[in-house]
């Protein structure tokens, strides 16, 4: 290829006439004084019907209408109905996998407030005065103020220790 | 197209629908506040007593079981912190000379249920106490009775011998 300051060629000159030529034949009659032009190359004549065919709208006589509209109908009516199918999938898809979640999240969410809370651990073991101190109380008589004031004592170390085990514990099983 | 015009906006609203649904969910809770506030109740009941203030000391026990309970605590923990705080109650409404409020305290700590454990043994104590207070002997006989069963099973747990008919537990039920 050569450079594009460079004057062209008396071949690319030719070529470029002929190109014209082919595009205006009427134009280039013209110019030539009606002498008998330069023949055009091959591709430059398809090169020029190709670019007319593109400048001028594709035009159907109206004799030949009702056949284009015979040939052309299915066509677009099968397109209109892809495009009818395609709009119910995307419908279809944008409702059923956001409620399909929602179910799975309800159920999840019914499952777990339903679950049975954890097994709970046993309390710690009373220690033999404590224990004596209950069995203590339950004499009852003129005694039992004081017997379940010693009850109520000797409960605060044991309640203790056992708070301090649920808490440990966190509530978690 | 129609169809895709509609198609989003029910994909968006379903989305914000499915959001709201996964806002909704109730917070996973935790009993541990419940289990500190109960304790820390129960100490202030202590020092009320010890200052000489029954009522400062029922109102901090009375905050406890008017509380609401973690849903998730395991139920023999939440029954054995309430049974306790009303054995407490009861107590104190029998210093008060109030046996049938104290009768009324230990019956809510008992309809929590029963098992053969420490606060059960106290509640049936106490309302036996309750009983031969308001002069019903048998009754508190009968309550007495079944607070010793209790505790003579927790004693030979302690002790390391097995009791007779006894369960393997302090907390085994009856």
């Amino acid at each position: 290829m050569k450079p594009e300051d460079e004057a062209p060629s008396e071949e690319e000159l030719r070529e470029a006439a002929a190109l014209a030529a082919a595009l205006e034949p009427d134009a280039a009659a013209r110019k030539d004084g009606g002498a008998a032009a330069t023949p055009a190359p091959g591709d430059a004549l398809e090169t020029a019907s190709l670019l007319r065919q593109t400048r001028t709208p594709l035009a159907v006589p109206p004799a030949h209408e009702p056949i284009a509209a015979a040939h052309v109908a299915p066509a677009l009516d099968a397109r209109r109905s892809r495009g009818r199918r395609r709009a119910r999938v995307w419908l279809a898809t944008s409702l059923v996998a956001p409620a399909a979640a929602a179910a799975w999240l309800l159920f999840a969410t019914t499952l777990s407030r339903h679950a049975a809370p954890p097994a709970a651990r046993l309390p710690p073991r009373p220690t033999a005065a404590l224990l004596a101190a209950q069995a203590e109380a339950t004499r009852g008589g003129g005694q039992a103020g004081a017997a379940l004031a010693a009850l109520d004592s000797k409960m605060r170390a044991y309640r203790r220790q056992y708070h301090e085990d649920l808490r440990r514990r966190g509530g978690a099983p | 197209m129609t169809g895709r015009c509609f198609a989003r906006p029910a994909a968006v609203l379903s989305l914000a629908g499915l959001l709201a649904l996964g806002c909704s969910r109730a917070p996973v809770t935790d009993a541990s506040p419940w289990v500190a506030e109960a304790e820390r109740r129960h100490a202030l009941a202590d020092q009320r007593l010890e200052a000489g203030d029954p009522t400062g000391a029922r109102d901090a026990l009375r905050a406890i079981v008017d509380a609401r309970v973690p849903a998730d605590l395991p139920a023999d923990d939440r029954r054995g912190v309430l049974q306790d705080t009303y054995f407490r109650l009861a107590r104190l409404d029998l210093d008060a000379r109030d046996p049938r409020a104290a009768l009324a305290d230990a019956d809510r700590g008992l309809a929590l249920g029963r098992a053969s454990d420490l606060f059960v043994a106290n509640l049936l104590v106490v309302r036996g106490a309750a009983h031969e207070a308001l002069g019903a002997g048998p009754a508190a006989m009968e309550d007495y009775h079944q607070a010793l069963v209790i505790n003579d099973r927790l004693l030979a747990e302690t002790l390391g011998e097995p009791a007779d008919g006894a369960s393997s537990g302090p907390g085994a039920r009856p």
